[in-house]
């Protein structure tokens, strides 16, 4: 395949030119800025497209900017043809007699280009073997300077860039590379970093210590409830026998005081009322005082009398009262209902007549007037006026309807109203009755004042069941009414029960004096046990607090934890993947060097025939694809750092040549080198140039220069000449003569 | 008869580090969130606006925050809407923030149920809060004051991570039975992020309503609270939506995509400037896709994306040009097909990314990629 044609529109300092080349060695001849990086450059240009949509736009137009390719080769002819500017492709190849094989037509984006991917890339593929802008410029441009071998590490770098197939990148970089994150993450490697431990075991590591201290936590949490409980227990004991302890401290100070009384003054065989146990609630003091318990009781008796309730009251009186009572309000409020109702009523009286009556006499009248004077337009006035004496009317009716209306649907609601309170009045007449049945008066204020003092009844009927109750000795819980449950979570003492002791004491119920030491010591530890458990009750409120505020913790915990694993569990399936990844690469290398190695020291040791001129025929290589050649005069081989740089050089070109033609799968792509022996001095250029000759048998080369002396040579070896330089026209005749295609366009 | 506004979970003053620099605007998104509940229980005329739990994100939020949100429960309680907060697990315990609350008048809840139950009246009425929340532990002792009490009045019960298990279900949590047993008139749970109505033996127990604001993936689509009218032995409820930004998780298939330009164009398809989305791509395609920049091109029309990359590369026509090279690279292409043919199918995702971190590495941008 060669390339045979390159047309150029508006490219670069290029107006409209087309060069041509042929087999073999084609030298492109022009000194600096003469434009020959931008003649070479135009074959990516047009294969991959440029990114820099400036870069080759023409001085001269802006609007456009073409280029096309075309090679020959065995099977016939392809010309690729781009628009530089909106990457308009069209490519077309026809076989030997000019048939038409292949076309495509699109726009092909130099992203998508130099990938090689899509219709475009498949045909690039099977054109020339290559379908990436990397790999072909890596293989079959040779830049200035480039034919000189590079040391030893780094051409055994380029080889291997380009046997990874990607041309930029070698595959040991980028073993090295996963290697190297695979131990950030999980310290896979045996020596150099084991002090430090991997990212995936330190997370591992959080995790277990998170979980630890979770577990610590959730115990705390255990024992926060089962400390709540006791707490919970505590409290209901101690409520219970708080009571007690009162109750049992009121009915010893009576008893005390009974044989106080009956004795007369006794000695201290009474001990004191034991000191009544601390209350968190500074409410009602236990202290009982000694009084006179009849006259108390009569009073309250008295009392009792006075609330106008009977002292026992009957379970319905209650109910009936509230009734009563609600009743009473509904009917006074239904009372003040139809009040406001009638109001309205009385608001909506019939507009009167009286006035309408007097304005339609007066038109009438005015109009009668006008009439007798104007004669001639009585009929018109007569229609007039009547229309006129029609509006008042009209609007009167009007009103009288509407306001008829509202009477009406007032006095529905008035209606409506006295019925409810027709009923409202039946229910208390009814209650009234059972009032009555009762024994009780009816009459509304006594209801009223019956309701009000029924509390205070309560109360009072209260004490004098507890006098009763503690001076017959019995401990009557149900007593203690006002015990009802309310919303605070701690006991109540029980309402201030200043209760004092009757004055007399039933025989029956009261303790004989021997025993009285006996009972007091009892209450004494009662109350000592109350105040131990109201000082642990405390002690275990304050251990709940603390408890309670490390506990907090606990959830932030559990949250972190979450995330912690989820990390842990993303950084285990990376550190999975990046292991596979790295033997997938490895064992591809190791299969790829077992595989290939052989072969490519024969092939490049073909072509080291052709480019040292059969002084070298043979190469090897090392794993790392250093490059060994046999040593002169004695067996073996020796690396190439110990051979001149001519030979290196050599090498090298052999190298690159093999490896090309390797990547295009065996078809012999031509050659372009943009002026690669720039730094070469006299003798080597010399040996270079022969070399190339010698490739040029099988590659077409494509060879930039400015070097004068080569064109002395190109003349005498019959290269093909072309020259961009505007003042070489008559150089050479040799050339001109041999050469039809001397005539090229010069720049413009 | 009672109308309840119950919402729970709003998780104000939440962190979301993962939304980089939408962070700040989601934050306040909660924010709205709340305001449209407030104005929800305004517009329904409610007596009660109950949160059950994790109002806050932290038991100390910041004082904007707690400005704010105070505010706007003065205006309930101003207009005879009694507010009542319940500890949750993620803003107990309740010093600070719930003091300054208290004082408003917001009534704040106790972590455990104590001896009685705690008592308001609310339109006359007396209604019961039963109440569990903050980190509590569910000890039978604890569980049993849960029960109803011979009162009169409306019985509520509030609960904070407490799961109830309705029939059918398995798992640990709060059995119907025990529902059944406390007999409460209603009962308002939260912790749970999604909705539930709690429900059994063809009676109505109550709900949770789940998170209003999509917190994190998994929170996905409409997010609601509830609005109960309840009377002795009968509840209505009915979900309202509220919430602002949509949460989703979605599988794309880009089978066939030939391009990077593709698949920003397929991507691109379910844009909405409300979505967070989470989205997984699968598929065979035909070029490697570099993640980074398809999200960089996709991410504008979202509110927030999410790519995970599951797509198949090994068995299309990319990697059987590679395939067919004599090159490192193509032995790496046969194998990695032959890998895969090897493993077990749940490994395969391991294998198609192992190849494709390979080819990324050897690509980059014209160079290598340490």
């Amino acid at each position: 395949m060669i390339l045979q044609a390159i047309e150029l529109r508006n490219f670069g300092k290029f107006a409209e030119k087309t060069f041509e080349f042929r087999r073999g060695m084609n030298l492109v001849y022009g000194v600096n800025e003469a434009g020959k990086t931008t003649l070479v450059e135009a074959i990516p240009a047009v294969l991959f497209g440029v990114r820099d949509k400036k870069r080759f736009r023409s001085w001269a137009s802006g609007e456009e900017c073409a280029a096309a390719l075309v090679f020959t080769g065995r099977r016939g002819r392809v010309r690729i043809a781009r628009d530089l500017l909106d990457d308009r492709v069209e490519l077309v190849e026809t076989d030997g007699e000019g048939r038409e094989v292949h076309r495509f037509s699109g726009s092909v984006p130099p992203e998508e280009a130099a990938a090689g991917s899509g219709e475009y890339g498949e045909h690039l593929l099977r054109l020339f073997g290559l379908n990436e802008e990397a790999v072909f410029r890596s293989s079959l441009f040779f830049g200035q300077g480039q034919l000189g071998a590079p040391g030893a590490p780094a051409m055994a770098g380029r080889i291997r860039s380009l046997l990874s197939g990607f041309g930029q990148v070698d595959y040991d970089r980028v073993l090295a590379g996963l290697r190297d994150e695979l131990a950030d993450l999980a310290d896979d490697r045996s020596g150099g970093r084991a002090g430090e431990s991997g990212e995936l075991e330190k997370v591992t590591a959080e995790v277990a210590a998170l979980e630890d201290r979770w577990r610590e936590g959730r115990q705390a949490q255990e024992q926060l409830a089962t400390l709540r409980d006791e707490i919970a227990e505590l409290e209901n004991s101690i409520a219970f026998d708080r009571s007690e302890y009162g109750k049992g401290e009121r009915y010893l100070a009576l008893v005390r005081n009974h044989y106080r009384v009956t004795a007369g003054a006794t000695p201290a065989s009474f001990a004191p009322p034991p000191e009544p146990p601390p209350t968190p609630v500074a409410e009602a003091s236990v202290a009982s005082s000694v009084e006179d318990p009849a006259e108390e009781r009569n009073r309250l008796e008295r009392e009792l009398a006075k609330t106008g309730l009977p002292r026992e009251i009957p379970e319905d009186l209650v109910k009936i009262l509230v009734d009563a009572d609600e009743e009473r309000k509904v009917l006074v409020s239904l009372q003040g209902e139809a009040a406001e109702l009638r109001k309205e009523l009385h608001g909506w009286c019939t507009p009167p007549w009286k006035g309408t009556a007097a304005l339609s006499l007066l038109l009438f009248s005015a109009g009668a007037g006008l009439s007798w004077v104007f004669p001639g337009i009585t009929l018109w006035l007569w229609g007039g006026g009547g229309v006129a004496a029609l509006l008042p009317w009209g609007l009167h009716f009007m009103r009288a309807g509407q306001a008829r209306g509202e009477r009406n649907r007032i006095q529905e609601l008035i209606r409506e109203v006295e019925e409810r309170r027709e009923e409202v009045q039946t229910r208390l007449a009814a209650l009234d009755g059972r009032f009555e049945r009762l024994g009780l008066s009816p009459s509304a204020v006594e209801v009223v004042r019956m309701r009000k003092n029924l509390p205070r009844h309560q109360e009072l009927l209260a004490r004098i069941r507890e006098l009763e109750a503690a001076t017959s000795g019995v401990k009557s819980a149900q007593v203690l009414e006002e015990e009802k449950p309310t919303a605070s979570s701690s006991a109540e003492e029980p309402a201030s029960l200043a209760a004092e002791p009757p004055r007399t004491l039933p025989p029956e119920a009261l303790l004989p004096q021997e025993e009285l030491p006996a009972a007091e010591e009892k209450l004494r530890e009662l109350g000592e046990s109350l105040r131990e458990r109201e000082a642990r009750l405390l002690e275990l409120s304050r251990a709940e607090a603390t408890l309670r505020a490390s506990l907090a913790d606990l959830c932030a915990i559990e949250r972190e934890g979450k995330g912690l694993k989820s990390r842990r569990d993303s950084l285990s399936r990376r550190r999975e993947v990046l292991r596979l990844a790295a033997e997938l690469l490895d064992a591809a290398v190791e299969e790829f060097r077992s595989t290939y190695l052989e072969r490519f020291a024969a092939d490049i040791g073909t072509y080291l025939m052709a480019t040292t001129r059969g002084s070298y025929g043979r190469i090897s290589f090392d794993e790392k694809f250093s490059l060994l050649l046999p040593a002169k005069g004695e067996a073996g081989w020796r690396p190439l750092e110990h051979f001149s740089r001519g030979t290196a050089d050599a090498v090298y070109l052999a190298v690159r040549l093999a490896l090309s033609r390797h990547l295009a799968r065996g078809q012999r792509l031509p050659l372009f080198l943009d002026d690669p022996l720039v730094n070469f001095d006299g003798e080597r250029l010399q040996e270079t140039v022969g070399m190339l000759e010698n490739v040029a048998r099988e590659h077409q080369l494509i060879f930039l220069t400015h070097n004068e002396s080569l064109l002395k040579r190109a003349g005498q070896k019959r290269w093909h000449l072309l020259s961009l330089d505007q003042a070489r026209s008559g150089r050479n005749r040799a050339s001109e003569e041999r050469n039809d295609d001397v005539e090229q366009l010069h720049l413009l | 008869m009672i109308r309840i506004l119950h919402t729970a979970d709003l998780h104000l003053d939440a962190a979301f580090p993962e939304l980089g620099e939408k962070e700040g605007k989601r934050r306040l998104d909660l924010l709205q969130t709340f305001e449209r509940l407030l104005t929800l229980a305004i517009k329904n005329d409610v007596q009660l606006f109950i949160v059950a739990g994790d109002l806050f994100d932290t038991p100390r939020p910041t004082s904007e925050i707690v400005e704010q949100v105070a505010a706007g429960f003065k205006r309930l309680i101003a207009r005879g809407i009694a507010v009542i907060l319940l500890p949750g697990d993620h803003d107990a315990p309740p010093d600070g923030v719930n003091a300054k609350l208290a004082a408003l008048g917001a009534v704040i809840l106790p972590e455990t149920p104590g001896l009685q139950p705690v008592t308001m009246t609310v339109a006359g009425r007396p209604v019961h809060f039963y109440a569990f929340g903050g980190c509590a532990l569910p000890t039978p002792a604890t569980l049993d004051r849960m029960a109803r009490r011979p009162l009169d009045g409306v019985h509520i019960g509030v609960l904070h991570g407490l799961r109830p298990v309705l029939s059918g279900e398995s798992g640990q949590g709060l059995p119907l039975e025990s529902l059944q047993e406390w007999n409460l008139d209603y009962l308002a749970f939260g912790h749970g992020h999604e909705f539930l109505l709690v429900e059994g033996d063809g009676r109505l127990y109550g709900c949770c309503p789940g998170s209003p604001e999509g917190l994190r993936f998994g929170e996905n689509g409409p997010r609601y609270c509830a609005l109960a009218e309840v009377e002795p032995e009968n509840i209505r409820l009915e979900p309202l939506p509220v919430g602002g930004r949509v949460l989703d998780e979605l599988c794309l298939d880009l089978t066939g995509c030939e391009t990077l330009a593709d698949a920003v164009t397929r991507i691109r398809e379910l844009h909405s400037s409300d979505l967070l989305l989470h989205l997984t791509l699968t598929g065979l395609v035909e070029v490697p896709l570099e993640m980074a920049e398809l999200h960089d091109r996709c991410a504008v029309d979202f509110y927030h994306l999410e790519l995970l990359d599951r797509t198949e590369l090994l068995a299309g026509d990319f990697v059987s040009r590679l395939a067919s090279e004599e090159t490192v690279r193509g032995v790496l292409a046969r194998r990695a097909r032959r890998l895969l043919d090897e493993v077990p199918p749940e490994r395969r995702p391991l294998v198609e990314e192992a190849f494709r971190e390979t080819l990324r590495r050897f690509q980059g941008q014209g160079g290598a990629r340490a």
